[in-house]
């Protein structure tokens, strides 16, 4: 009888159907997403990174970036150069002699690397001399003043604010 | 042994659209666009001139010119002067955040516009503690909205070398290139405004006030 049994469910067993999982829901979500995603995808092959912890201010601008080397400069007196940082203003937000040298060396060593690739090779874009200057929008003139000051004596002379679309 | 075809044997089951292919080229296209999309509209403001320049009576062409904005901002007020004539256009007492206050500012720059229409560009002496975020308000109503082209750089320069060669004087220059501007300012924002529909009462009120942008967009700061 057991014997008869486990022949009938071992028969059961075969002819399960198997488990289909209903996908056109998550299709459809899918491709909504895709849509939205396809709108909002930029090839322009320049894009900038902002750090954590500059809020950029808004403007009515409508002109695009451009490539250029990108200074930020935090709240908090943190000073990046291509995302990296450099140096920490102290004593709430007061410029020192050191810092200058390390910004300004910073600057003339990229710059130096951009000529070099552009002896190097002729479809190299070459030193183009723009800053793209990402600042929080709560810092005073004065650090804004002073990195175009920096970046001036350095050799770069066109200034980019960066801002976002109000 | 040998069995007839029956009916009741089973027919066998169609099968459905198989979807794993779709999903997978979805999932993977999406995961590609997710890392490459870029919510946040960025743009800049910029002039093509270097940030900090000689003074306007360096060149001979700079010579000439009569009028150059340059506009003081403090957190106490914003002042609006012809650095040529050294002459006060304008003083507004500072009141950030306040709509009325942005709205006189915009209004007096587009004055000032409307009166020299070849002038772009514009000296910006700001104290070192106003904000950035206030400082890029003042650039906003300086660069203006709308990029209506009217007569380009290169053209004027053409223009007014054949002005002078036909012997006009340089104040007479400036008076008749002025005029030729704003008619084709007043031009270009007819066609606009035709476009978008208004009817001709609407359009002769706006073109009159010419409210518009490409106002000055050649921005230095003063050292």
């Amino acid at each position: 009888m057991a014997n008869k049994r486990f022949i009938r469910n071992r028969t059961r067993r075969a002819s399960a159907e198997p488990f289909e999982l209903e996908m056109s829901s998550l299709l459809d979500i899918l491709v909504i997403l895709l849509v939205f995603l396809l709108k909002n995808y930029s090839v322009d092959e320049f894009a900038l990174k902002i750090n954590k912890g500059i809020s950029i201010p808004d403007s009515i601008s409508k002109t695009l970036t451009r490539k250029g080397i990108t200074i930020q400069m935090s709240k908090d007196f943190e000073v990046f150069i291509e995302e990296k940082l450099i140096t920490t203003l102290e004593n709430d937000g007061q410029w020192s002699d050191e810092q200058d040298v390390l910004i300004k060396n910073e600057l003339l060593a990229l710059k130096e690397n951009t000529e070099q690739i552009e002896m190097q090779s002729d479809k190299a874009s070459g030193f183009n001399g723009i800053i793209n200057l990402i600042m929080d929008r709560e810092l005073n003139y004065e650090h804004i003043d002073k990195l175009m000051d920096i970046s001036a004596d350095s050799g770069y002379e066109q200034f980019k604010f960066i801002v976002i679309e109000s | 042994m040998y069995s007839l075809p029956s009916a009741r044997r089973k027919k066998p089951k169609a099968d459905g659209l198989n979807l794993t292919p779709i999903l997978d080229v979805v999932f993977v296209l999406i995961f590609f666009l997710l890392f490459s999309v870029q919510l946040l509209r960025i743009y800049e403001i910029g002039s093509d001139l270097p940030i900090y320049q000689e003074p306007a009576e360096s060149t001979p062409q700079q010579k000439k010119k009569k009028f150059e904005l340059k506009v003081y901002v403090s957190n106490k007020s914003i002042r609006f002067v012809n650095s040529l004539s050294r002459k006060e256009l304008e003083r507004f007492e500072t009141d950030w955040g306040n709509e009325e206050f942005e709205q006189s500012i915009e209004q007096k720059i587009q004055e000032i516009k409307n009166e020299h229409p070849t002038e772009r560009r514009v000296v910006i002496a700001t104290h070192k503690k106003v904000t950035y975020n206030n400082l890029v308000m003042i650039l906003d109503k300086l660069r203006g909205a709308d990029r209506i082209y009217e007569m380009g750089l290169a053209q004027q320069e053409k223009r007014r070398q054949e002005l002078e060669d036909e012997g006009k004087r340089a104040e007479e220059i400036d008076d008749i290139l002025n005029e030729e501007i704003l008619d084709e300012r007043r031009r270009l924002l007819t066609k606009k405004y035709r476009e978008q529909g208004k009817t001709d009462e609407e359009i002769l009120e706006l073109v009159t006030e010419v409210k518009i942008g490409n106002l000055f967009n050649q921005i230095i700061f003063e050292d």
